[in-house]
């Protein structure tokens, strides 16, 4: 089996995990933004005082 | 530090956590937050502390408060390199939410570990191709969002 064959007999199951994937992926990116973004401008804001 | 750890040790590591190990979805996302945060404050940090102490300082004269300054100048020059470290953390992401399926999250993952358990190079592309294609979409989009970030920020 070629490897278009497989993907073709299997394309439900890719695009099912794939959007899995990207779910895992766009949960993953709202908190490490949601804790990321504040902490670096706390971090530039408290070094910019110190210095 | 945190991505000093290999990320299937991580994965690891972080299963006997109470709340986050009952559930393979959970134990992911936690690791996954916690190898992005890197580029994220780090570019954060660099891109807010950058801003040139000039334009600070004409902000302070024309009488715009700490956080006025904050949201209305640093956040906005600083915007291309936060989203250079976003770019950084989407594609990492994506790379390292494929080893989930070590751990029954699923993903692309399962593919590739069905593939290496098989033999079979077929089944491992199915799982790496799409991968890759997702990883090379959020790149090239966040690299658009940048561009125009570059764009609309008030001093080029």
């Amino acid at each position: 089996m070629s490897f278009l064959e497989f993907v073709l007999k299997h394309h439900v199951e890719i695009v099912t995990l794939s959007l899995e994937h990207f779910r895992l992926v766009l949960w993953s990116m709202m908190f490490s933004l949601l804790i990321g973004f504040p902490l670096g401008v706390l971090l530039a804001r408290h070094s910019g005082r110190a210095t | 530090m945190i991505q000093t750890i290999p990320s299937l040790a991580l994965f690891g590591l972080l299963l006997p956590v109470p709340w986050l190990g009952g559930r393979a979805d959970r134990l992911t996302i936690a690791a996954l937050t916690l190898y992005a945060l890197l580029p994220i404050v780090r570019n954060t940090y660099i891109g807010i502390s950058g801003v040139d102490p000039s334009v600070l300082e004409v902000a302070t004269g024309m009488g715009l408060t700490e956080w006025q300054i904050l949201w209305h100048v640093q956040i906005p020059l600083a915007s291309p390199v936060i989203l250079g470290g976003v770019r950084v953390a989407a594609v990492i992401m994506i790379g390292v939410a494929t080893i989930a399926a070590a751990i029954g999250a699923g993903g692309l993952g399962e593919f590739i570990f069905r593939g290496l358990a098989m033999v079979d190079n077929h089944v491992i592309l199915a799982g790496a191709i799409p991968a890759a294609l997702m990883a090379l979409a959020a790149d090239g989009a966040i690299g658009v969002l940048q561009k125009a970030s570059r764009w609309a920020s008030p001093v080029r």
